[in-house]
């Protein structure tokens, strides 16, 4: 166990440094963070004593060096754009706000966001699943199999604006966007949920028909339990082993979902603050930003291997 | 003594793969793949030849035509906009049958570009074993912990946006998927006997890789080809909506729901047509690749073809 888990500790340490150094090097592709910073009219004057400041006159190794250590301290430096009306020649480069304190309380909002979406398409799914694996290539299952691919086919940020337009515009059941109450995550909550749907109830129906032609499906059969009792209680168990390989996957596509989703909810997470930060060419929020999602893919990924671990014996030892 | 095998006479041949008019039949008694499969028929032919088909030229503007609904009469006498006209009173449908080439050619392109360049390396990678297998799997890995709409948000913050950025940012995070399946399906391959007599023959690499290992990971790989299709379809639909992908004045799927967005609640066509052309073409793509997968399994096919 512990020789598995530094292992794979370690090679989330290792992909986590490769991204750092992959947005230092975009960072410098870009062009000139003096220039981002001040506009393409700001005066070489200006564009030099702000290239002093930001540390851009030092030779690259050691611009490099200090990103990593910063970026291991959690500094990114402060915003370009973000919060200002106008950015003031005078004072630039020193007066931005801190990027990753910015992103950090962005993202509670995005993983209750996740966490209700994934809450939504697990118990949606299973239910599914479970019912087409109990009548295989019947008229259900057929029907379950076209619904779970019509899932997966959605476009999903085009069904938030069918779902506003059904629920915010005809019915005024929900608020069209923003944050607040429940009402506010009921939709953008359904939107992100339905992909995964598709996904994980082909999965569950997959698990649920190899694990209801073992041989001790046959006995409880035999001993006259009710099937409903077989299926939900004794095959389902078991059935959630290698669904539940899947969750961390799922979290992963919710997350980049989420990015999308977002925006079009106006919703005030992390995907929202990337896109802006993109659009504005905001580097240092940008590089916050992929930093911290990139860290939370990569989490995800590390706790759902070590979770599974424990879950499935034959992988720890395999 | 080999001339008394007669090959033309394979009707009831189990084991024998199975000629076009047998798929085409068990296509015929599946009547949602059947449908499936004509509207991506239409879909390519309009693709293909949008300036026949489309009934408008997509970027002629009329002020006086801006927002109209579904089916409204043209200026002209005897014209009808089927689909309704956008913002600036351009005709929807043409839009939709020029903006879908784009689309289509989006996920055809970086498809067939993440597809030869995982596939190679795949083949690469499970053939040979040892430092590049290890060197593959590991970036295969590192890209597959990261979601891949972000990895492809920053490349394309980074390169610009644009139709051949958006092709090869998107064939760059998505060649990993067929690099995966071909080395997982290389490394079972290597072991079987007919390999191992051709290497005992004295075949070269090459000759082997193509002629023995290729031939026969191909139907996955066709079936892995059609759902990336759909895949980087849905993916272009996202970048160009978040203003990234394709960019005006070209136009695409994704960015006419960019542009419709703003009249959501007064012109709903605007929106809703081009995502539902989306979903129908994804839907179309995942339930052929469904049946596919289905009839080239060997375990699965007696069921479709009997």
């Amino acid at each position: 166990m512990s020789r598995f888990f530094i292992r794979r500790v370690w090679h989330s340490f290792v992909v986590l440094f490769v991204v750092l150094t992959f947005v230092f090097i975009a960072g410098r592709m870009i062009g000139d963070p003096a220039i981002l910073l001040l506009g393409p009219e700001a005066s070489p004057a200006d564009i030099l004593r702000v290239r002093g400041q930001m540390g851009l006159e030092a030779p690259l190794w050691d611009q490099y060096v200090r990103f990593m250590m910063g970026a291991v301290q959690g500094d990114f430096g402060t915003t370009f754009r973000y919060g200002f009306a106008v950015p003031d020649v005078a004072t630039a480069g020193s007066t931005g706000t801190p990027v990753l304190p910015l992103v950090l309380e962005r993202l509670p909002a995005t993983y209750l966001l996740a966490v209700t979406a994934m809450a939504i398409a697990g118990s949606i799914a299973l239910v599914l699943g479970c019912l087409a694996a109990m009548y295989p290539r019947s008229v259900l299952d057929r029907a379950i199999n076209v619904i779970s691919l019509a899932g997966v086919s959605t476009v999903d940020f085009w069904l938030g604006f069918m779902l506003i337009l059904l629920f915010s515009v005809q019915l005024g059941w929900f608020p069209t966007s923003g944050f607040g109450g429940i009402s506010f995550l009921v939709l953008p909550a359904m939107t992100l949920a339905v992909r995964p749907i598709g996904r994980v109830s082909q999965l569950v129906r997959s698990a649920m028909l190899d694990e209801l032609s073992k041989p001790y499906i046959d006995a409880l059969r035999a001993k006259g339990f009710p099937e409903r009792r077989i299926v939900f209680r004794h095959a389902l168990k078991n059935a959630s082993i290698p669904v539940a390989t899947m969750v961390g996957e799922e979290l992963l596509q919710i997350v980049q979902g989420a990015i999308v989703v977002e925006v079009v909810f106006a919703w005030p997470g992390v995907g929202s603050l990337l896109v802006t930060a993109l659009s504005t060419r905001d580097l240092p929020l940008v590089e916050a930003t992929v930093f911290i999602l990139a860290l939370t893919a990569i989490t995800i990924n590390l706790i759902v291997d070590l979770v599974y671990t424990r879950l499935d014996p034959r992988v720890r030892f395999g | 003594m080999m001339t008394a095998i007669d090959h033309t006479t394979t009707d009831d041949g189990a084991g024998q793969s199975p000629g076009l008019w047998r798929y085409l039949r068990a296509l015929a008694r599946d009547p949602v793949t059947l449908l499936a499969v004509v509207f991506l028929i239409v879909l390519a032919i309009s693709a293909l030849g949008a300036e026949l088909v489309a009934p408008h030229d997509p970027t002629r503007l009329s002020l006086a035509m801006r927002n109209k609904p579904p089916l409204s009469p043209g200026l002209l006498e005897g014209v009808t906009h089927y689909l309704g006209t956008d913002e600036l009173g351009r005709d929807l449908l043409s839009r939709l049958i020029f903006g879908g080439r784009v689309s289509i050619a989006v996920g055809l392109i970086g498809a067939l570009f993440a597809g030869v360049f995982g596939t190679t390396l795949g083949l690469i990678a499970g053939y040979y074993r040892g430092r590049t297998d290890d060197a593959v799997m590991r970036a295969v890995d590192a890209m597959a912990a990261l979601p891949t709409l972000l990895i492809a948000l920053f490349f394309l913050f980074v390169v610009g946006a644009g139709f051949w950025n958006l092709v090869i940012v998107l064939a760059f995070v998505r060649w990993r998927v067929f690099a995966r399946l071909t080395r997982g399906m290389v490394l079972s391959l290597r072991e079987q006997p007919y390999v191992l007599a051709a290497k005992a023959i004295g075949a070269s690499d090459t000759r082997i890789i193509f002629r023995h290992v290729l031939p026969n990971i191909l139907s996955p790989l066709m079936v892995l080809f059609t759902l990336e299709v759909a895949v980087l379809i849905l993916a272009e639909a996202a970048l160009s909506f978040l203003g990234f992908g394709i960019q005006p004045p070209d136009s695409s799927w994704g960015l006419m729901i960019a542009r419709g967005r703003e009249y959501l609640t007064s012109a709903w066509w605007l929106v809703t047509l081009p995502g539902l052309a989306i979903f129908l073409t994804t839907l179309g793509l995942n339930l052929v690749a469904a049946w596919a997968r289905a009839i080239t399994d060997p375990v699965q096919r007696w069921r479709w073809l009997a």
